[in-house]
């Protein structure tokens, strides 16, 4: 059985790929910063943003053979002008995102390199590639996310292991209930197809990725919406 | 053997398997990075997780390429198998 680690596992687009996952027969161990009791899959606290955190989540598993991908879909965002934003938030928003990305790639990689076949599934936004207002602390920690993975991918290709990010649009989860409906709409205006995506759009470029298939598909943003 | 000059005699193997040299011609001063590395980058990491399952199997002791007391040295740790050896000596004594 092949192990799929996940992060932000909890909620959202990462809930969505671990319940399906552990439901199409992968072994799922799903990533949070807290319990999670209601979780069908094996889950785990840690959280992204600290290293030693982790690196003792993930010691159990650097020589599992069976571990064949890493998805980061852990992620915060705050919608702020970058002037009213406070220093805490920049910081943690860079630490999760950007570090916690990181930080899971360097401590996961040696379990994929060993298993022989690996795929590390990072996640941006289409916001990057819009400079979208009033996000340029979220943006710069995904554009961070879409430069470490098209270096990284370089780093893992002699290992068989692709690494590729997938920048959605807004997409209908609990995570975006609170922001201003016009906020969303004029993103969505922005894409090449001009609907709100849902989360099962991302797990089909998810399980693209993951297919055997997909072994020369390394080092791309895939922007699902289009830009 | 003590745990310094088994951890040289593995690495001589494992470098003279990954580099395709005969083992007589692996020593203590067989480079590995710089121009002159007989391994290319995929080897060098073939070779350390290689030698981290050693480490733990063998010697009981954990060896964490990416620690500060690991990158923290003047000269790499990496540079030569003498080096990585003397590394990996020093944990088993701490």
């Amino acid at each position: 059985m092949k192990t799929v680690i996940i992060t932000g596992a909890s909620r959202g687009i990462g809930r969505h790929c671990a319940n399906y996952l552990h439901a199409t027969g992968y072994r799922v161990i799903g990533i949070a910063r807290h319990t999670d009791p209601e979780a069908a899959f094996e889950a785990r606290v840690c959280d992204v943003s600290d290293y030693e955190s982790v690196s003792a989540t993930f010691h159990d598993i650097r020589r599992d053979r069976s571990v064949f991908a890493l998805i980061n879909a852990a992620g915060i965002a705050s919608m702020n002008l970058l002037l009213t934003t406070p220093p805490k938030t920049i910081k943690r928003i860079v630490e999760t995102n950007l570090l916690g990305t990181i930080y899971t790639s360097q401590l996961v990689a040696p379990a994929l390199i060993r298993h022989g076949v690996g795929r590390i599934i990072n996640f941006s936004t289409i916001a990057v590639s819009i400079g979208l207002q009033g996000e340029s602390v979220y943006v710069a920690s995904k554009a961070g996310v879409e430069g470490f993975s098209r270096s990284f991918s370089r780093e893992m290709a002699p290992h068989g292991v692709t690494v590729n990010v997938i920048a959605p649009g807004p997409v209908q989860t609990d995570l975006i209930v609170k922001v201003a409906s016009e906020k969303i709409q004029a993103v969505v205006d922005r894409q090449v197809i001009r609907r709100m995506a849902v989360a099962e759009d991302v797990l089909r470029v998810v399980l693209m990725l993951l297919a055997p298939e997909s072994n020369m598909l390394s080092g791309q943003v895939f922007h699902i919406g289009g830009v | 053997m003590n745990n310094r000059e088994e951890t040289v005699e593995f690495l001589r193997q494992e470098v003279s398997t990954l580099a395709g040299m005969p083992a007589e011609s692996v020593s203590e001063a067989t480079r590995l990075i710089g121009g002159d590395s007989c391994l290319n980058s995929l080897k060098l990491v073939e070779l350390l997780l290689a030698l981290e399952e050693f480490s733990e199997d063998t010697l009981h002791v954990r060896f964490d390429w990416t620690s500060d007391s690991a990158m923290s040295e003047n000269r790499s740790i990496f540079r030569t198998i003498g080096s990585l050896a003397d590394y990996i000596a020093g944990l088993s004594i701490s």
